[in-house]
C-alpha cells in the first residue's frame, strides 16, 4: 500500500522523573486512511507513546513529526490545530454538562471556527453513522455513547489523526461492530487511526499494519495483521505465554449451596433486582454485563457493603450478613478496583496482615509475625516484591494484584466474590490468575466471578448470568454460551 | 523504597531542615550584634541552664504532639488538644486538691480530656460534624470554663494571681537516673511515646486504626468499623493531653494563674512537635526534646547577649517551620479536599 504520511515519531524517548524509563527510543509512522494497531501488554509504553503525539507529554528525546513538519508540541490544544486527537479509555467529558456545550467547549478552547466545526460535526455524523447526542447531559449517557460522542467531537475538531486507546474496552460486541464500521468509513475519508489495543483478535479484524511494543521498545513493525495468527502476536507481545485454563468437568451431584440471592432488592447507582441466584460448592458463576448494569450493587450487597431494601443473601446460612461476617463465614473478596482495595502507603507485609486480619486476626503483629506472613504469601502466589517492607504503591498493577488475589485465597474461602479479577494485567498474569481461581474451585469453593471481560467468563465459568439495567436477563449453561448469545443478552435484545 | 533507607531520608530531611534552620537563626542572632555561632550553641544546650524548663516542655509537648499524631493516623485532623489539656490540668487540680491523692488526680485528668475529645469524635463520627471547627470551638469553651473557676472556686485566698497548690501529696517527685535527677513526668511521657509506637505499629487495632486513615474504602471493604476507629483515635489523643495537663499541674506547676498562660499554648505547640517528628510517636518525643531545648534556649539567650527573647522565638519559629514544612504539605493536600476548598490540577 502506498503511505501518504500523516506522522512520524522518530527515536522516541521518555524517561519519568522516578527514573522509569517508560519509552527506549520508539520509532512509529502512521499513514493517511490505514488503521495502525499499536499492541501491548499493560505498561508497555503504548499509551505514552500516543499521548506524546498528542501533545500530552513531552518526550526525553526525539522528534514528532506532522504532515511532513518536525513539530514541538506545547500541549494537547497545539495537537488538537493540528489535527491530531485522542480519544482514552475512560470518558474526557464533564460530566454535569450536555454534549453539545462539551463540543463547544473544545472547539472554543482549540480556537476552531464554531461554524465550521458544526458543519463538520454532520459530516462527521455521516462517515461514521453516529449520532450525537447534543442535548443529553453527559453523566445521563452510558460509557459507548460518550465515547462515540468523543469520536463525533474529535472529527468535528478536524482530527486527521485519531488515536483510539483500547475503544472496545467498555462496549458490548454489538457496539463493536458499530465501531468497526465507523472506523472502515473514516479510512475511506483518508483519516489516520492509530488504534491502541491488548486485545489480539481485534488487531487481526481491525488493523492495516500492527507495531508490537514491549516494555518500552518496539519489537515488531510493520506488521501484516493478515499473515499472522494469533499465537504468533501474543508471542511478539508477551515472549512466552501460558496456556489459557482448562476447565474440568464440574463435579456432578448436588453440591452445598454456598450462596443463594432471593427476591433481593437493593439500590445503589441504579436499582437492582436479582431473585434465584445461586453458586454451589466446586462451581464458578460468571456474571457477565457491560459495567453499570447493576454488577457493583450486586456484589456490594453479597458482600455486606449495602444493605438490602428487600429480600436476602444466604451465605452458608447466614442471611444478609455485614461485611465482618460474610469474612469470618469463609467470604473472600477480591473488588475490582485494587487501588481502593488496598493501603498504598503501607508496606506489603502491613497490606497481607490488613487483607488477612482485618476482619479478625492476632493482636499481636510484630515484625517477625509480619515478615513471616510475607514470605508466605508472597513466596506461594509469586509476588515480586522488594522484600517485606516495600510500600505497596511501588509494586507494579499485577503484583499488587497477585498481593490481593493471593491474600484473600490464603483465608481458603468457601466463597470467592471476583469483580473483574484480571484487568489492566498483562497476559502471563492473567493466565496466572485465572489459574488460581480455577484451582479454587476445583478444592471445592464456590465462586462468584463478575467480569466485563466476555473472553474470562467464558473460559472460567460453568454457568453465565448474564446481567442488564439491574436485573438478570438470562442464565446460560457453559456449553450453550456463546459470545453472541451473551452479547444479545447483555445489550437487553433478549 | 526499603524501610531502612525511606528511614535514613527521613533523618537526612530533617538534618538539613536543621542546618536550614539554625543557619537563619544565625542570620537573626547576627542582626542583633550577638555572636551567632555561641547564641545557636547556647540555645541547644539549654538543658545545662535550665534543665526544669526543658524537661517540662518536653513531658507535655510529647504528650500534645501525640494528640495530634493519633487522629491523624485515623485520618482526622485534631485541633481540640489544647483544650483537653486545660480540662485535664483543671480537674486534676481540683481532685489533687480534695484528695491529695496522685494517681486520682491523673487519672481525673486523663479521663476529663478523653471526655471532651471524646465529644468531638461523637460529633464527627456521628453526624459528620468537621473536626476542625469543633475542637477549636470546644477550646475555647473549655478555656472560659477554666477561667471561671479559676477565679472562683480554685482561687487562692493568699495569693489572688494563681489558684490553690497541689499539695505535697500529689506532686510528681524527680527521680534519680545514673546520678542525674529527672522529672518522673518525662520519663512517664517517653514509655507512653513508646507504648503509643508499639500499639501503632505491632498490633492489629493500631493497623487497623491506620488503615482507616490511609484507606478508608479499603477499610470498610474488609469489614473494619471506621467510625469506632476514629473515635478510639479522639479518645485517646483527649486521654493523653488530658493526662498532659495533669502531668503539669502534678509534676511542674502546682497551680494555674488566673488568666491560664500556665497551661496556654501546648496543645497547638503539639502540632508543630507531631509534624517536625513526623508523626512517628518516637519521632514525636525526640522533636519534643529538641524543641523544647531550643525554646528554654530561647529565654537562655537573652540575659547572656542581649538577644531580645522575641528575636530567640522567631529563631525557633523559623526552625520549626522549616522542619515541619514537607509534613505540613503532605497533610495539607489531605485535609484542603475534605474542606471543599480548591486545589491545583485535577
Amino acid at each position: 500500500m502506498e503511505c501518504r504520511e500523516a506522522a512520524e515519531l522518530r527515536g522516541i524517548v521518555k524517561v519519568y522523573p522516578d527514573g522509569v524509563k517508560a519509552l527506549d527510543g520508539v520509532d512509529f509512522k502512521l499513514c493517511e486512511g490505514e488503521v495502525h494497531a499499536l499492541l501491548g501488554e499493560n505498561g508497555a509504553g503504548k499509551t505514552t507513546l500516543m499521548r506524546i503525539l498528542y501533545g500530552e507529554i513531552r518526550p526525553t528525546r526525539g522528534e514528532i513529526i506532522i504532515g511532513g513538519r518536525r513539530v514541538r508540541l506545547a500541549g494537547t490544544i497545539d495537537a488538537i490545530r493540528r489535527g491530531v486527537s485522542m480519544v482514552y479509555q475512560h470518558p474526557r467529558m464533564v460530566p454535569t454538562l450536555t454534549v453539545k456545550d462539551n463540543m463547544e467547549l473544545y472547539f472554543r478552547s482549540a480556537g476552531i471556527p464554531l461554524r465550521e466545526a458544526w458543519e463538520r460535526l454532520r459530516w462527521a455524523e455521516e462517515v461514521t453513522g453516529f449520532k450525537a447526542p447534543l442535548d443529553e447531559r453527559v453523566e445521563d449517557l452510558p460509557l459507548g455513547a460518550i465515547q462515540r460522542a468523543e469520536i463525533l467531537r474529535s472529527l468535528a475538531a478536524g482530527a486527521r489523526i485519531l488515536i483510539l486507546d483500547e475503544p472496545t474496552t467498555n462496549l458490548t460486541p454489538l457496539e463493536v461492530d458499530g465501531l468497526f464500521q465507523a472506523i472502515e468509513n473514516m479510512k475511506r475519508e483518508g483519516i489516520a487511526v492509530a488504534y491502541i489495543t491488548h486485545r489480539l483478535p481485534e488487531v487481526k479484524k481491525i488493523a492495516d499494519r500492527v507495531t508490537v511494543l514491549r516494555k518500552g521498545r518496539v519489537v515488531a513493525s510493520e506488521v501484516d495483521p493478515d499473515r499472522v495468527d494469533v499465537e504468533e502476536l501474543a508471542r511478539l507481545m508477551v515472549g512466552d505465554v501460558p496456556p489459557p485454563v482448562e476447565r474440568k468437568a464440574k463435579p456432578q451431584g448436588s453440591s452445598e449451596v454456598v450462596l443463594e440471592v432471593r427476591r433481593l432488592r437493593v439500590r445503589g447507582r441504579i436499582e437492582v433486582r436479582v431473585d434465584g441466584l445461586e453458586v454451589r460448592s466446586g462451581e464458578i458463576l460468571g456474571v457477565a454485563g457491560v459495567e453499570g448494569n447493576g454488577q457493583e450493587e450486586l456484589v456490594a450487597a453479597i458482600v455486606g457493603l449495602l444493605k438490602p431494601l428487600e429480600g436476602e443473601v444466604r451465605l452458608l446460612g447466614r442471611v444478609n450478613p455485614s461485611v465482618r461476617e460474610f469474612l469470618s463465614v469463609g467470604g473472600a473478596f477480591i473488588p475490582g478496583d485494587r487501588g481502593k482495595a488496598l493501603l498504598h502507603s503501607f508496606s506489603v507485609a502491613e497490606n497481607i496482615a490488613f487483607l488477612l486480619y482485618a476482619h479478625r486476626g492476632p493482636n499481636l503483629l510484630t515484625p517477625g509475625r509480619l515478615s513471616r506472613l510475607y514470605s508466605r504469601v508472597a513466596g506461594e502466589y509469586r509476588v515480586a516484591a522488594g522484600g517485606p517492607w516495600t510500600p505497596a504503591s511501588s509494586l507494579s498493577g499485577g503484583n499488587q494484584q497477585k498481593l490481593l488475589v493471593g491474600s484473600q485465597l490464603t483465608l481458603k474461602p468457601r466463597l470467592l466474590v471476583a469483580v473483574n479479577p484480571t484487568r489492566g494485567l498483562d497476559v502471563a498474569t492473567t493466565r496466572y490468575v485465572r489459574s488460581l481461581i480455577s484451582k479454587l474451585a476445583e478444592s471445592g469453593a464456590g465462586i462468584l466471578l463478575v467480569s466485563s471481560d466476555l473472553e474470562e467468563i467464558l473460559e472460567l465459568s460453568d454457568r453465565i448470568a448474564v446481567m442488564y439495567k439491574g436485573r438478570v436477563t438470562g442464565i446460560l449453561d457453559r456449553g450453550e454460551a456463546t459470545p453472541e448469545r451473551l452479547g444479545v443478552l447483555m445489550g437487553g435484545a433478549a | 523504597m526499603s524501610l531502612l533507607r525511606k528511614t535514613l531520608t527521613e533523618i537526612g530531611l530533617v538534618a538539613a531542615s536543621l542546618g536550614i534552620g539554625l543557619a537563619i537563626g544565625a542570620v537573626i542572632a547576627k542582626g542583633f550584634s550577638a555572636p551567632p555561632l555561641m547564641v545557636l550553641a547556647d540555645m541547644l544546650t539549654s538543658w545545662r541552664l535550665l534543665p526544669d524548663m526543658v524537661a517540662e516542655y518536653a513531658a507535655i509537648l510529647t504528650l500534645t504532639a501525640l494528640a495530634f499524631a493519633i487522629p491523624l493516623h485515623a485520618g482526622l485532623f485534631n485541633i481540640g488538644a489544647e483544650g483537653s489539656l486545660y480540662l485535664g490540668a483543671l480537674l486534676s487540680l481540683w481532685v489533687a486538691v480534695n484528695t491529695g491523692n496522685l494517681v486520682l488526680a491523673l487519672l481525673a485528668g486523663a479521663l476529663a480530656g478523653a471526655a471532651l475529645s471524646g465529644v468531638a469524635g461523637v460529633l464527627r463520627v456521628a453526624l459528620g460534624v468537621n473536626e476542625v471547627l469543633s475542637t477549636i470551638m470546644l477550646n475555647w469553651t473549655v478555656y472560659w470554663v477554666m477561667l471561671y473557676y479559676i477565679v472562683t472556686r480554685l482561687a487562692d485566698p493568699v495569693f489572688p494571681q494563681r489558684t490553690v497548690e497541689v499539695p505535697e501529696s500529689a506532686r510528681i517527685p524527680w527521680i534519680e537516673v545514673g546520678g542525674i535527677g529527672i522529672p518522673a513526668t518525662l520519663l512517664i511521657s517517653i514509655v507512653i511515646a513508646a507504648a503509643v509506637w508499639v500499639f501503632l505499629r505491632m498490633t492489629r487495632p493500631g493497623l487497623l486504626l491506620r488503615a482507616v486513615g490511609a484507606n478508608e474504602e479499603a477499610a470498610r471493604m474488609r469489614g473494619v468499623p471506621v467510625g469506632a476507629y476514629r473515635l478510639l483515635s479522639m479518645l485517646l489523643a483527649g486521654l493523653l493531653a488530658g493526662l498532659g495537663g495533669a502531668l503539669h499541674i502534678t509534676g511542674f506547676s502546682y497551680s494555674i494563674d488566673v488568666l491560664g498562660g500556665t497551661v496556654r499554648n501546648y496543645g497547638f505547640n503539639g502540632i508543630g512537635v507531631a509534624l517536625v517528628g513526623r508523626n512517628d510517636p518516637l519521632g514525636v518525643a525526640a522533636a519534643a526534646l529538641l524543641l523544647s531545648t531550643l525554646m528554654a534556649g530561647s529565654q537562655a539567650v537573652e540575659p547572656v547577649y542581649g538577644v531580645p527573647k522575641e528575636a530567640a522565638d522567631l529563631m525557633v519559629g523559623v526552625i520549626i517551620v522549616v522542619l515541619s514544612a514537607p509534613a505540613a504539605l503532605r497533610i495539607a493536600s489531605r485535609i484542603l479536599p475534605k474542606l471543599g476548598l480548591p486545589r491545583r490540577g485535577g
